[in-house]
């Protein structure tokens, strides 16, 4: 190329640079920015009606708490284990939130570990789909301790809340242990009135061996 | 440089303010009292003020235009936030930066560390006093104005030289080699380009040089004669180096050093270093306008005429006019450095001092030698009157040429090939839509 | 290089650079020794990204290991899920359908794209040239935009699962990406007058780091630092997955346009061709998906996978950065029993001592840009 061939090109594309930089520059039809609607700017009911985001936006879940279940398919599949869902089926729990056929005492999602992959709404089962995710992304706070949502009250997770479900724990507990008690109890009926019907069959058998041939 | 100060003080008094200051209470009383003493410190602190307050203005507008230009060139909108679109920005970051806790490093050599920036500062600052922006708006026509104005840039050397090395910093310590070498080499063009400036003119001062431009603006130096043509833009991308600015900003190259000689600065002493910045990039700017755009000359003979000739209140006017026409000459000057910016990559620095000892070195001693010899050859007058014109159609059309041959093969495209968002709202505009199996 | 008399005494400088710079593109440490400006050596020191990417997903089911992969390359979230996702369904066994093959195709090339508009971008702001980076940046959030539509992300998507794709794509999509592509393909001249042709940038990158091909080879690279030097070496050509064998397209290869072959320029040119490769095939798999037949996902994502006891299998994709290869071990629960990852970047930057011996400071954050890292895969 040469001393002078290298100027030239040299001084030529920094020239077809210049020429690509200065048509952005009066063309203001190639500003691509959209300005982000800050909260305090958006009118009251607007929240959800931040500008361009898609149907599938991922954002903060919502749960239809009626059509809950109480699975624990979406805790289980969570990658990241963030979803905390306490309750009982086994009876009513004075102040809790009635699912279906289930009565939730708590079910949060801690914001600072979920990486809103979705999975949980996809394992949520067909029959109830009931945890979805919503367009709301701005939750935020100054600390991380208040970053887990209370999908029940669709609120942050208060001091009261934690209260009332560690409350709760004992009358679930005492929910599941009568279950089991119960359990035990059917069981044992169950088994003493198998040990009885044996019995008596063996009785009967006893007594009158003969019979069920003839019934035969 | 108290010398300059002085200088700078003592006329500012004559030149820019016009004020009975004897009559202010405190002041009419020391004046009147210690007349010898008095007098300059008080000059002293109006041409210092003056001075300070053009730099942070004009800092503030470039910043501001530097983040809008960028932006723009970028598909962005810039500031927007602080003020009528984002105009307070800048002004907001200002404040930021006084704010700032000073940090001073535990093992850094702490009184270089803090007259680094000082001395940097000073350097730009008192290129100020030379400059010219109207018939009588003048700090300080020296007769060696040229001179001085070469001579305070190396003010800065030693500055970053301080900054870099009381930083006790390993990137502080590469930026200012690169810098100082930088610096160094740089004077030497740009004191060429001064030189070939100064053979024809005939005078140092800077008053002179733009009085000798007056007139038409084919009498401007820039298209005296085909190689001072060639000679503004050797200045200019010489300039670029000198104020660090892409694609020579090796010194503080973000990407390699961090941020060169001053990473380890905070707050005000910082802001110095990037006041300095700014404020060189204008002194660069008006010194070319000067050298080789009429500085303050309008470019129309009648208007010339007119603000030489012109007094009392239309004198006033006629440096009025004087300053807006450096200033619109040093702003686009400015402009074209930004645009420089936001487009070129950065080069290495061999590559740096190729450009200055194989390129611009050479290039410049040429254009001395021949610009001279033409002035010899020519006379300045070889078809009579009319001979300035001749050379301004000559070095346009030289330059026209180039330009035709660099954008010859350029294909055309379409820059707006849909600018058509992708966005969600279009979702449903798109008419066919819906092929799928 | 002057020559430094006897009474000048000079002395080697040890650089640390990083992990917090500017240029080392993530959390990369360099421990370079220098002479001045000049590189005598340097050291890559890795490892503060770790996140025990492995041993969690022996702790999770075959789905839930997915927005694992994710954040391994980061900026190419869909190659990640696409190669491991490919991997369990060669282990469970599970079929995919045509339509959501073609689906995958043109999602992993609109991420290619993003990912190598990101790397030229970030390769222009290391040379210096920031608008270009910007302009980049400008195109990359269009895929994004699409990928948002798509999955509801925009950076970790955990789109492509065992069994297909989560999500069904919205009528108008294929409409929305030949939009994108008729657009990319203006673009792209207009990187190349601002950036690639540009005569400083060439000078900045042209012979320097030189990566010649045995030393390619010897150290491991793939990817576009492997066909920089020359070798045509491409998994979608040479080991078809998916329906690459039935698309048509080239493998740009360094040609040493304007230096050495393998310098760091052929390796950025690579990149910017593989964008205009990537979008010819997207418009092929765009037509074929629109004739294609199929559900987009056959197996549901609360399915649990139990691949059969002791199979293990080992599935290479082409990344957008090189060869990325996942080992997936399973012992007939639903959990893997181990997972390892090939990361491409890994190998690439394992090659760094090797050719920025000699170098500049400056050049040594060109070549390092141009090898083209991504920290989230080397330390996983
Ligand atoms: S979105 Fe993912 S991480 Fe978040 S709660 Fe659901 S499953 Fe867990
Ligand atoms: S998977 Fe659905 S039904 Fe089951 S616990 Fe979670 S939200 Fe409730």
């Amino acid at each position: 190329m040469g001393y002078f061939g290298d100027i030239y090109d040299v001084s030529k594309s920094i020239l077809t640079g210049m020429g690509v930089t200065l048509k952005y520059f009066v063309n203001p039809k190639t500003i691509t920015t959209v300005q982000y609607k800050r909260p305090e700017r958006r009118g009251e009911g607007e929240l959800h009606e931040v500008p361009h985001l898609p149907d599938m936006h991922k954002g903060i879940h919502y749960l239809e708490t009626e059509e809950c279940i109480m699975c624990w398919q979406c805790a289980n599949i969570c990658p990241v284990d963030c979803i905390v869902i306490e309750g009982t089926r086994d009876g009513e729990v004075e102040g809790a939130y009635q699912g279906n056929r289930a009565n939730l005492t708590r079910f949060t999602i801690d914001y600072s570990l979920c990486i809103y992959c979705n999975l949980c709404c996809e394992a949520c089962p067909e029959t109830s789909t009931c945890i979805h995710m919503g367009k709301e992304f701005d939750f935020t706070s100054y600390d991380q301790g208040s970053l887990v949502k209370n999908l029940l009250t669709d609120e942050k997770f208060t001091k009261e809340d934690l209260r009332f479900t560690t409350n709760a724990q004992s009358k679930i507990e005492e929910l599941a242990e009568e279950k089991k008690r119960k359990a035990a109890e059917a069981q044992a009926a169950r088994k003493a009135a198998a040990a009885a019907k044996k019995a008596a069959a063996a009785k009967k058998a006893a007594s009158t061996p003969d019979t069920p041939a003839k019934k035969d | 440089m108290l010398t300059g100060l002085l200088l700078a003080a003592g006329s500012a008094g004559r030149g820019l303010i016009d004020l009975d200051l004897t009559s202010l209470p405190l002041v009419g009383e020391m004046l009147a009292e210690h007349p010898t003493i008095a007098w300059p410190l008080l000059m002293l602190a109006i041409g210092c003020g003056v001075v300070i307050g053009y730099i942070t203005v004009f800092s503030l507008l470039a910043v501001y235009a530097e983040r809008k230009i960028s932006a723009f060139m970028q598909s962005r909108l810039g500031p927007m936030e602080v003020g009528p679109y984002g105009l307070l920005q800048t002004a907001a970051d200002g404040l930021k930066l006084l704010a700032k806790e000073d940090i001073i490093p535990r093992d850094a050599d702490k009184l270089l560390y803090i007259i680094g920036p000082i001395f940097v500062f000073t350097g730009v600052w008192l290129s100020f006093v030379v400059l010219p922006y109207g018939p009588d708006l003048i700090v300080a026509d020296l007769n060696v104005g040229l001179l001085f104005l070469a001579a305070v840039a190396s003010i800065e050397v030693v500055g970053v030289l301080m900054a870099g090395w009381a930083s006790n910093n390993k990137w502080a310590l590469f930026g200012t080699m690169r810098m100082i070498t930088q610096l160094v080499s740089y004077e030497i063009p740009i004191g060429l380009s001064f030189v070939a400036v100064v053979a024809i003119s005939g005078s140092l001062s800077m008053q002179e040089i733009t009085l000798d431009q007056q007139g038409w603006f084919w009498n401007w130096y820039l298209f005296r004669n085909p190689f001072l043509f060639v000679g503004f833009f050797l200045y200019f991308i010489a300039s670029l180096a000198e104020t660090k600015r892409a694609p020579f900003d090796l010194p503080e190259a973000e990407s390699e050093l961090v941020a060169g000689f001053h990473t380890e600065y905070t707050g005000m002493r910082f802001s110095l270093f990037f006041l300095a910045e700014y404020a060189a990039m204008y002194v660069v700017s008006a010194t070319a306008a000067v050298l080789f755009l009429g500085g303050w000359c309008t470019g129309f003979a009648f208007i010339d005429s007119w603000m030489m000739e012109s007094a009392g209140f239309q004198r006033v006017l006629a440096n009025v006019v004087g300053l807006t026409s450096i200033t619109i000459k040093a702003w686009f000057l400015v402009a074209v450095m930004m645009w420089l910016r936001w487009t070129l990559p950065r080069i290495r620095l061999d590559q740096v001092m190729y450009v200055c000892l194989k390129v611009l070195l050479p290039f410049s001693f040429g254009v001395l030698v021949f610009s001279t010899l033409w002035e010899l050859v020519t006379d300045g007058t070889l078809f009579g009157d009319w001979w300035p014109l001749f050379q301004f159609l000559i070095s346009i059309g030289g330059f026209g040429l180039l330009m035709m041959n660099f954008m010859a093969k350029e294909r055309p495209y379409d820059i707006e090939a849909d600018f058509r968002p992708l966005r969600h709202s279009e979702v449903h505009a798109a008419p066919d839509a819906g092929a799928r199996g | 290089m002057i020559e430094a008399g006897a009474d000048i005494r000079t002395e080697e400088f040890l650089l640390n650079m990083g992990p917090q710079h500017p240029a080392t593109h993530g959390v990369l440490r360099l421990v370079v020794r220098t002479d001045g400006e000049l590189v005598l050596d340097c050291e890559c020191h890795i490892g503060y990204l770790h996140r025990c990417f492995e041993k969690c997903a022996e702790g999770n089911p075959y789905t839930s290991v997915i927005p694992y992969t994710d954040r391994m390359d980061y900026l190419a979230a869909m190659c990640n899920n696409q190669s491991f996702s490919l991997a369990v369904e060669k282990l469970a066994k599970i079929e995919v359908t045509d339509r959501a093959r073609w689906m995958r195709m043109a999602t992993v090339e609109l991420q290619r794209i993003a990912s190598h508009l990101m790397a030229v971008g970030t390769y222009g702001l290391d040379v210096g040239a920031i608008t270009a980076f910007l302009h980049c940046f400008r195109e990359r959030e269009r895929i994004l935009d699409l990928f948002e539509e798509m999955s509801g992300q925009r950076l970790n998507y955990s789109y492509i699962v065992p069994g297909g794709v989560l999500y069904d794509w919205p009528d108008d999509m294929p409409k929305k990406i030949e939009n994108f592509c008729d657009q990319m393909e203006v673009r792209i001249r207009e990187y190349n007058d601002l950036l690639s042709g540009n005569g400083i940038f060439i000078k900045r990158t042209a012979d320097i780091g030189v990566l010649p091909a045995d030393v390619a080879i010897a150290w491991g690279c793939t990817g576009p630092v492997l066909r920089g030097s020359g070798i045509k070496r491409d998994l979608r050509k040479d080991r078809p997955y998916e329906f690459y064998d039935q698309v048509e397209f080239d493998v740009p290869v360094g040609r040493g346009l304007h230096g050495t072959l393998g310098d760091c320029w052929d390796r950025y040119w690579v990149r910017v061709q593989e964008m205009s490769e990537s979008i010819k095939i997207i418009r092929q798999s765009i037509s074929k998906y629109s004739t294609s037949t199929g559900k987009y996902l056959t197996t549901p994502a609360n399915k649990q996978l139990r691949p059969p006891k002791g199979e293990a299998v080992y599935h290479t994709t082409e990344n957008p950065r090189g060869e990325l290869g996942y080992y997936v071990v399973s012992d007939g629960e639903p959990i893997p029993y181990r997972v390892k990852a090939r990361a491409p970047s890994f190998c690439n930057v394992a090659v760094l001592p090797e050719i920025s011996r000699g170098t500049m400071v400056a050049d040594l954050v060109a070549i390092l840009g141009s090898l083209d890292i991504v920290l989230g895969e080397i330390d996983r």
